[in-house]
């Protein structure tokens, strides 16, 4: 899956409202640099390219950082632009009413090297008054051109990836292409527009044909897509906002051209608007997008990136495609304690439930048609390979459970996945009564929000012995087909610490950071909230570290940040109204959470590093007197700043009491 | 009269025939509008009919009314039965009455002749079971009575609520309930399956003639709807009898009503001249019935037509109507043209296609001579506007109106059914009716899909029956599963099911949501048995905002926080039980087809013969302003449709040919019909809805922002409600989810915001008046310095070539003689030529040429 967006509009929200945080001290803090775009958006591998980078507070500008390898990076020079804000940029969002545009204009040399990686290369603007926001830069492995503002309609040709700007609202940049008689062509688009509101500013992509018509010779005819209209896809972590993921129009779609020659793809934002930080990638190309071809995913995935419930409520997409090995129990393993991953069982001490399930080995098994009604018993240590197909097919399955029994049941979609594919699992116990199904809803909101949801992962406790009949199928009754693939695994609870992720500040109640970097002056502190997922009845606690940390930056205990509670609910839901719909214990689709808040605490003569650099976050299960093994929690972007850079901007905190 | 001799029956005429006056008329001089007069001359019949042609009674108490009607040279017909010799063969099998209806006698077979100025008609008789009475049936006797009466009319105890505390359902459709109010008595509640106090019989077995079901009609005590019947007459001894049987509830299927059949389904009079109808009811047993005197008529129109208890229609004035024929349990209808007395012999005109031979046909009927072929200009700016919502250009008008090719309206029509402004203008037209709305959907994006679904349908010109279907039974994400969404919430089954039904089927069923349907014969249970087709019908998501999924969930409706499971079951609210899918002819969903209700009942609905009906209909309202059944979408046996045949066989022509929408354009398009003169003759000046000249309408909202646009070559600029625009030169027409960009111009002219189905009216408002006299989007547009005129009088153009263009493109056609030279003298008379051609401008756009089509 792929998303039409950048890193960059969301961090952008971030710091639309109110760029003065305000430091633990209670201090209006100064201006931190702001970046809002880059342009072009992408670059060519093994290619050197200038870049402008517009923001906002970026004076000093004196160096450009990528956190990680692939792209190296020369300051050309800093210029100052001035744009009033145009009329039509009101928003909804007071926190993100925009007032003033850009600034500054960085002109930066990126030298993208032969072995970059493909994909999203995030990198900040440093100044001496800290490093900007992320902005990412795709690395792609097709030519790129630039949009030519000059042209109707640039001519373009296949494979290409072009960057352009929509400019102003109501702007479609025409670009036409040569299309042979039976050939498909994919299409994709990469943007940074600034997600304002959650359905503001999709990119949208339209197809022509310029047939011209009777009343028009220059007539347009809009052909339609084959593809799929609408797709769920993971919004990047940076970029959530609470909403959780977004779904994209028309996210790749394709087309099939029944008659060789000339055809127009045009580029907007779905709803029309536009400014100079409107930039976008489209990719134009005859082959589809595969993993040295896509865009909108991370050159370096994070490893503290673990997906394990998938829900709107939840705001962990993109779990329905985790994959899911015969190894699960052992790697879940490792993310508790035990003997396997910590210290070990004490001598003489028996060997927990869990720990016995872990060592169980997991039988793989693919389906046999015809399964609709009947089918096999399969032990529950399994991983069941099948397809709902034809359309409307259903799978059913058998195993047998014990009385106490707690199984888990969680599925993997490789191919197409919500909202296209849909597995809906329903168990019936030996009376034929439905016990439980994948199906969760839970009331939030103001008491009118209901959030219903297909979940990846069912944890159920079974009152009687007996075989039980298990049936898999799509949410919907008439679709099908070999994209309906499904991989289902039934196995036992595996207390463990599931997803662990830290929180640079918190925004009114939600799990969204204020900011996604720590700049930090000699004597400043800033707090940060690491929340832990206990999945399967993990009863234990969660040891948190760090690694990496400039000279004279610790980190420390902090009082718990405000909303904790709500936050550890662990739902885009609200606490006044979060309750969960299903009948029985709401552990079966959320897991126990916890946190804590922590702070980076740098002393009074911590010295200025002059660049960034990355601070590693551990997490580290515990248990009675056992831990765990260390596990990824993330990285921290810290940079120290000289003292009086920050404390020194008078007219800063003048203007923040006016 | 005296009694009848054996074997011959004689019945003398009562009055004389009007001399009906025939003028042997040109079509020109029909069609320049100027009547001529009319000579007096006798009336020669040509042939004679006798109806009912095949004459079957069974029972001892059967009966027959005869209708003798006479064609003449003139083309009318007229009821000569009183003017009729008639004469049955054989006597002993059936004789005629002192009434002049037919009466069994005993079993067997015969024949019965009329004869009328020579003409003779023959039918044929059947009687059987001639010693034999006819089993009681409460509700062919007592709901006879009770609907002959008019005591369960709608104004009456057959309304929503009842009267007085007594309901009765309507014609008498509910016959159980009917007997249970009676019997045991009580006080009707609308949401209630429990009577209200006091709970008192209104029969009195014991005494009868003491029982309220007999005091009040006939107004021995107080009775607010008066006095129904006497205590002298038939009825009032058929119910006391009842009474005093111990009023039981005894049903006969085979002697329920399945049909009414009413002779003749349409009639033409004169004014002042009488018929009679006859009324022939199909049973469940299969056998026919003489209703004629069993039945209550109304006349929709009491000013043109009246009508007697005994179903003697007289014409009273000029006009069409419709008259209602009320048997127990179904209603049927019938349509009356009065005409003048002077008579015209309406000209032949070549029927290009079926349509014109129907509605030529009943023109000729009413002797109405259709107004003349429209010109070639009035015809293209007619078929662009109707078929794409856009004005032609200069270039394609000059070319059309010069062109000498005979086939030219039928290549144009060909040519505009492949444009790009077709799939422009109908994906905007079914997006109306199919609710493309921010407000419907409750998300953009997903009405962007829904939006796109039905242009690509369109596109490829989908089957209609196809695209119906995948409405109906949509599940997924796809576009045809936004419309189940309301707010991104699932639409309640009782607000999703109504809105199929008027889409597909041209039902209006929301009253049938609280009671039975005040006026027709959709019953509440009928109505929740439809609902519960949606029952199952929910949704997941992934976000607040995210890809909403619809699918059958047997735990049914997400509930929302003040429901609960077994609030968003589908509750039949009188009977308090949850409702089970059942379509309305009783026949509950079957086992094997509950997995997926909704796709049982996108089958049935789209084999159901309205559902032909409906499209056509709405595509012929489009293209003609009015349907045949108007409104379009509100098929009831009391709103029949004023050419019945027309739209049965252009239904089954639409069904037969592959659901083609663009082959019905193509076909109303290419008919003469649709191609007569705005302009009226004398004939047919007041005629609104027989087709005989075509009746200029108002250009919807959008359509009209766009050609003031198209013309004035300024394109209206829309913004959203968040911070975008839509591209640069996007028609009104254009806009996906229009409900998104305001408008003060589309809200003026009353554009509906697709909350609920749109219903266009175009009324004449003050605000409208206003906004064209000094309104921004006139004034800006003739203002803008970058706008059409500007660029003509850049261009050097002459007064003339700038009028000239003006017209072709506003009105299609090039200016007369006459507007030419007056409007060249106003372009130079005024102080500036600018603001004199402004003016111009300003006239052009702001008439009642421009603005209508």
């Amino acid at each position: 899956m792929f998303k039409i967006r950048l890193l960059i509009a969301s961090s952008l929200l971030f710091f639309l409202g109110d760029s003065r945080a305000v430091d633990d001290s209670g201090k209006a803090a100064p201006k931190e640099p702001k970046t809002l775009s880059v342009f072009p958006l992408g670059g060519q591998r093994g290619t050197t390219i200038e870049v402008s980078v517009r923001g906002q507070h970026m004076e000093g500008t004196y160096a450009a950082w990528f956190e990680r390898d692939g792209v190296e990076v020369r300051f050309l020079g800093l210029e100052e632009i001035r744009e009033a804000a145009p009329d039509e940029l009101v928003v909804r969002d007071p926190q993100a009413k925009q007032t003033e545009l850009a600034g500054h204009r960085a002109r930066l040399q990126f030298r993208i090297g032969e072995d970059a990686r493909v994909g999203l290369h995030r990198f900040r603007v440093v100044t001496p008054r800290g490093m900007s926001n992320a902005l990412n830069f795709q690395v792609v492995s097709d030519p790129v051109v630039l949009e030519r503002d000059a042209e109707g309609q640039q001519a373009v040709q296949a494979p290409v990836v072009i960057a352009g700007t929509t400019q102003t609202n109501g702007e479609l940049d025409l670009y036409s292409f040569q299309a042979e008689e039976g050939e498909q062509f994919h299409f994709q688009t990469f943007t940074s527009f600034p997600i304002y509101i959650p359905y503001s500013a999709e990119a949208e992509l339209n197809l022509y044909a310029p047939t011209g018509s009777w009343f028009d010779p220059d007539r347009l005819l809009r052909l339609p897509w084959e593809s799929r209209p609408l797709s769920w896809v993971p919004v990047l972590q940076s970029r959530r906002q609470g909403w959780g993921a977004q779904f994209a129009v028309f996210p790749m779609p394709t087309h099939r051209f029944k008659k060789a020659g000339r055809y127009l793809v045009s580029m907007g934002s779905f709803l029309g608007e536009g400014n100079p930080d409107f930039v976008y990638l489209l990719r134009i190309s005859t082959e589809p997008p595969d993993s040295s071809t896509i865009m909108g995913q991370p050159a370096h995935p994070d490893p503290a990136d673990w997906l394990e419930r998938d829900s709107g409520a939840y705001a962990q997409h993109g779990a329905f495609h985790q994959p899911l090995e015969s190894d699960r129990l052992k790697v879940l393993a490792a993310r508790s304690v035990g003997p396997a991953s910590g210290t070990g069982a004490a001598e003489g001490e028996a060997e927990s439930p869990h720990e016995a399930a872990r060592d169980r080995v997991v039988s793989q098994l693919k389906e046999q048609e015809p399964n609709d009604s009947k089918g096999p018993e399969v032990p529950t240590a399994v991983l069941l390979e099948g397809t709902i197909d034809p359309p409307g097919d259903v799978d059913s399955y058998r195993f047998r459970a014990k009385a106490e029994e707690g199984l888990v049941f969680e599925v993997e979609t490789p191919k197409a996945a919500p909202p296209q594919f849909n597995p809906w699992i329903r168990v019936w116990n030996p009376e034929g009564e439905e016990v439980f199904n994948n199906i969760h809803f839970e009331y939030g909101g103001d008491g009118d929000d209901v959030s219903k949801s297909t979940e990846r992962k069912t944890v159920f406790t079974f009152q009687k012995d007996g075989i039980y009949r298990l049936q898999i199928r799509d949410l919907t009754s008439r679709r099908g087909g070999s994209d309906l693939a499904y991989r289902l695994m039934i196995r036992p609870t595996i207390p463990h610490v599931g997803r662990v992720e830290y929180v640079l500040g918190v925004k009114g109640r939600r799990l969204g950071p204020t900011t996604d970097r720590v700049n930090l002056e000699p004597g400043q502190s800033k707090t940060f909230t690491v929340v832990c997922d206990m999945e399967e009845g993990f009863e234990g606690g969660v040891a948190v570290s760090a690694e990496n940390l400039p000279s004279g930056v610790r980190v420390l205990p902090a009082t718990p940040a405000p909303y904790t509670d709500s936050l550890l609910l662990g739902a885009y839901y609200f606490p006044m109204g979060l309750e969960s719909g299903n009948i029985g214990d709401i552990t079966r689709f959320r897991p126990v959470r916890k946190g804590v808040t922590m702070a980076f605490v740098a002393d009074a003569d911590a010295t200025a590093t002059g660049m960034p650099q990355l601070v590693r976050l551990w997490a580290q299960p515990m248990s009675g007197d056992r831990t765990g093994a260390r596990l990824p929690l993330g990285q921290v972007p810290i940079m120290m700043l000289a003292t009086g850079q920050s404390a020194a901007a008078a007219e800063g905190k003048k203007e923040y009491e006016q | 009269m005296t009694a009848p001799a054996k074997g011959k029956t004689w019945i003398r005429a009562q009055h004389g025939t009007s001399i009906a006056a025939v003028l042997a008329l040109t079509g020109s001089l029909l069609f320049s509008g100027t009547p001529a007069p009319a000579p007096a001359h006798t009336p020669q019949a040509l042939s004679l009919r006798l109806m009912p042609q095949e004459i079957r009674m069974w029972g001892a108490g059967a009966s027959q009314r005869l209708v003798v009607i006479a064609t003449f040279a003139d083309g009318t017909e007229r009821d000569v039965t009183a003017d009729t010799r008639l004469e049955v063969n054989d006597r002993d099998v059936a004789d005629l009455s002192a009434e002049g209806k037919l009466v069994p006698r005993n079993d067997g077979e015969t024949a019965i002749r009329a004869e009328f100025q020579g003409q003779v008609s023959q039918a044929s008789i059947g009687v059987r079971e001639s010693r034999a009475s006819r089993p009681f049936s409460f509700s062919r006797e007592i709901g006879g009575i009770l609907t002959r009466r008019g005591c369960n009319d709608s104004a009456c105890h057959g309304g929503v609520k009842g009267r007085g505390g007594f309901k009765l359902s309507l014609d008498a459709r509910h016959p159980r309930e009917d007997h249970r109010w009676i019997v045991e008595g009580g006080t009707y509640q609308v949401l209630s399956p429990e009577s209200a106090e006091p709970i008192r019989p209104r029969v009195d077995p014991k005494n009868p003639a003491e029982s309220l079901l007999l005091q009040k009609p006939t107004f021995q005590i107080p009775h607010g709807g008066g006095s129904r019947f006497s205590a002298e007459s038939a009825d009032y001894a058929a119910l006391r009898d009842w009474v005093r049987d111990g009023a039981p509830v005894r049903e006969e299927e085979q002697l329920r009503i399945e049909r009414i059949e009413i002779f003749p389904s349409y009639l033409v009079l004169e004014k002042g001249q009488h018929r009679q109808l006859l009324v022939t009811g199909h049973l469940g047993n299969g056998r026919t019935e003489d209703l004629t005197d069993q039945v209550r008529y109304e006349t929709v129109n009491p000013e043109l037509v009246r009508i007697s208890p005994t179903g003697r229609v007289e014409a009273v004035a000029t006009g069409e109507t419709a008259l209602l024929v009320r048997a127990p349990g179904r209603v049927a209808n019938s349509r009356i043209g009065v005409i003048a007395d002077a008579v015209h012999v309406v000209p032949q005109v070549t029927d290009n296609n079926l349509i014109d031979r129907h509605v030529f046909s009943k023109l000729r009927k009413l002797r109405i001579a259709p107004s003349s072929l429209s010109s070639d200009a009035e015809f293209l700016r007619r078929v662009c506007l109707d078929l794409t919502g856009t004005l032609p250009p200069p270039d394609r008008t000059r070319e059309f109106l010069s062109s000498t090719d005979p086939a030219k309206r039928d290549r144009l029509i060909d040519t505009l059914l492949e444009t790009p402004e077709y799939i422009d203008y109908w994906t905007f037209r079914f997006s109306d009716l199919y609710r493309v709305s921010y407000s419907s959907t409750g998300t953009p994006a997903h009405s962007l899909v829904y939006w796109a679904w039905i242009r690509n349908s369109l596109t490829e010109n989908k089957p209609y029956d196809q695209m119906a279907f995948e409405r109906i039974s949509a599940q997924g994400n796809d576009g045809p599963s936004r419309h189940f969404l309301q707010n991104g919430e699932v639409s309640r089954p009782q607000d999703g099911m109504p809105e199929e039904m008027r889409v597909f089927l041209g039902y209006r069923l929301d009253c049938a949501q609280c009671h039975h349907h005040p006026f027709e014969e959709w019953s509440q249970d009928q109505f929740w048995g439809l609902a519960a087709f949606f029952g199952r019908l929910s949704r997941t998501e992934w976000t607040s905002e995210g890809a909403i999924v619809v699918f059958e969930d047997p735990a049914g409706r997400v509930p929302d926080y003040e429901e609960t499971e077994d609030t968003v079951k589908v509750i039949h609210p009188r009977t308090g039980q949850e409702a089970s899918p059942v379509f309305p002819d009783g026949t509950p969903l079957s086992e094997e087809r509950s997995f997926d209700p909704r796709l049982a009942l996108a089958e049935w609905i789209t084999d159901h013969p309205n559902f032909s009906r409906t499209i056509v209909n709405r595509m012929w309202g489009h293209m003609f302003g009015r349907g045949i059944v108007e409104p379009v979408d509100d098929f009831r046996s009391t709103n029949p449709p004023t050419h019945p045949e027309l739209l049965d066989e252009l239904a089954r022509d639409f069904a037969g040919n592959g659901y083609d929408l663009k082959r019905l354009l193509r076909l109303i398009a290419k008919s003469r019909t649709y191609q007569l003169s705005a302009i009226p003759n004398a004939t047919d000046r007041n005629d609104v809805a027989n087709y005989s000249h075509r009746v200029r309408r108002d250009l919807d909202a959008e359509i009209l922002l766009d050609s003031i646009s198209n013309v004035t070559g300024v394109p209206e600029t829309f913004k959203n409600n968040w911070m975008g625009v839509a591209p640069t030169g996007t028609r009104a027409i254009d806009l996906r989810v229009p409900d998104l960009y305001s408008s003060k111009f589309l809200e003026i002219h009353d554009r509906p915001n697709r909350a609920s189905i749109p219903e266009r009216k175009n009324d004449a408002s003050l605000k409208k008046a206003l906004h064209i006299m000094v309104g921004s989007t006139y004034q800006e547009k003739i203002g803008d310095p970058r706008n059409r005129l500007q660029r003509l009088l850049t261009a050097g153009r002459s007064d003339g070539e700038i009028i000239e263009e003006l017209y072709l493109r506003a009105l299609s056609r090039f200016p007369t003689d006459g507007e030419r030279s007056r409007l060249e003298q106003v372009a130079a008379s005024g102080d500036s030529r600018e603001e004199s051609l402004k003016d111009i401008m300003w006239a052009m756009i702001t008439s009642r040429e421009f603005a209508s089509n």
